[in-house]
């Protein structure tokens, strides 16, 4: 301790709970466990959260990590399936009223889990498997149909919110859509092509005004696309090429893409976040999934990701992201 | 030569199950069949497996637990079909086929 003085100027102070207004870099002795710490900016990371009450993958969701919303999804095998809708609260998922129709393959656009929309994938009859433009809308306790968009699309992309949104990609009948459409909050109006079809891709974005797409469902690719309201650009790719369906979440300057399948066709478990101009490799999952559903409206500080397919078959687990701006450390002394 | 990892078999029963701090000091790895990997030899990873109740496996009891859970997830495949189907169809609506998975040492 006379050393620390000696350096720094000042005794470290002892407290029986951690100091108010800490600073990064800040230095104090916890007298109640008797162990030396320290504040320094904290690492983002992946742990667990409330399971899902059914495992699920290719999914609708949105929200936020403490209100995020999923629905529809597998097992797409399983007519009835495709309608069940759980809210989750930050803490456990709770079942609430299903949709009207059973869809494998949606996607979702919501800020919040008591507003936003389940636009597309396509029905679970076996003997059709027919691709929807369908759109629904949940208002945090029931669905209601709302106006179709101009375009089918089975795994496709939604970004944005209830009043702002936008689709986009997916597949149709015989090849992926570069298709997008704007959500006004009561209807769809086509706008500019992505520069590459792709479906079952990555994307976020919490307006029609701005939104980022990557990743595919077929072939392995780590291209990146930003949209600025009007038109679609290619950016830096990925660092990991990956496909079908990992999650994201953010806004076009903060995002973070995890998840997918590798060429080998394996779940992985990058993580990557985006700052606008370029992605770095962040802590991963601490297990590997595809086709998941992801929820962190508004930034990549917090979200989660749920269900999906690791392994051996769908999953039902959550997996949080928090990436805190400043973190308590202990002096751990092996 | 000395081991890089160790298994475990736990059920992940939710929030609390990994902490955001042991996440950022341990590499985990999920497989079929509640199996964990964590690194060996790791106090971190010691702690986590006291945590969660873990039942420690050798990494060969932990491939036997993997390997049964993939070949039922392959056999459950490869028998649901429906007729006319086309493979590709088959991959739309079921995913792709679970592929083999080989723990490491």
């Amino acid at each position: 301790m006379s050393d620390y003085k000696a350096i720094h100027g000042v005794k470290i102070r002892d407290y029986t709970t951690d100091p108010d207004n800490l600073i990064e870099g800040q230095v104090w002795f916890d007298k109640t466990n008797k162990v030396l710490q320290f504040q320094e900016k904290g690492a983002g990371a992946f742990s667990s959260g409330g399971n899902l009450n059914q495992a699920r993958s290719d999914l609708c969701s949105w929200g936020t990590q403490t209100a995020a919303l999923i629905a529809g999804g597998g097992p797409a095998d399983q007519p009835g399936e495709g309608v069940r809708t759980e809210k989750y609260n930050g803490t456990s998922w709770t079942e609430v009223n299903d949709m009207n129709t059973g869809k494998a393959s949606p996607r979702g656009i919501g800020a919040v889990n008591t507003a936003g929309l389940c636009i597309g994938g396509y029905g679970l009859e076996a003997a059709s498997y027919a691709l929807y433009a369908l759109v629904e809308s949940f208002n945090g306790t029931s669905w209601t149909e709302t106006t179709d968009m101009n375009e089918v699309r089975n795994q496709g992309t939604g970004a944005g919110s209830i009043t702002s949104g936008l689709a986009f990609g997916g597949a149709q009948a015989t090849a992926a859509t570069a298709k997008t459409e704007v959500w006004n909050g009561s209807g769809w109006t086509e706008v500019g092509d992505m520069n590459s079809a792709r479906a079952h891709m990555t994307g976020f974005g919490v307006s029609s005004g701005s939104a980022i797409g990557c990743m595919e469902g077929t072939a392995v690719n780590a291209i990146t696309e930003l949209w600025n309201g009007t038109a679609w650009t290619e950016v830096n790719d990925l660092n990991t090429a990956r496909r079908q369906g990992g999650g994201g979440f953010g806004i076009a300057t903060a995002g973070l893409a995890f998840g997918g399948e590798n060429s080998s066709a394996a779940s992985v478990t990058n993580a990557e976040s985006w700052n606008g101009t370029s992605w770095t490799a962040e802590n991963a999952l601490s297990t590997a999934v595809r086709a998941v559903g992801a929820a962190g409206y508004g930034g990549n500080d917090s979200g989660l990701a749920a269900g999906g397919i690791a392994g051996g078959g769908q999953s039902n687990a959550t997996q949080e992201w928090n990436n805190p701006v400043l973190a308590v450390k202990t002096v751990d002394i092996d | 030569m000395a081991k890089t990892y160790q298994y475990c078999v736990a059920e992940n029963w939710g929030k609390g199950f990994i902490d955001h701090g042991e996440s950022t000091r341990i590499t985990f790895a999920s497989f079929p069949g509640d199996v964990w990997q964590v690194p060996a030899y790791n106090k971190h990873g010691n702690l986590w497996i006291a945590k969660v109740a873990g039942v420690v496996k050798t990494k060969d009891q932990a491939q036997t637990i993997v390997t049964a859970v993939v070949d039922a997830a392959q056999t459950a495949w490869d028998n649901n079909n429906v007729d006319g189907e086309s493979s590709a169809e088959k991959i739309v609506r079921l995913g792709a086929k679970p592929e083999d998975v080989t723990l490491e040492e």
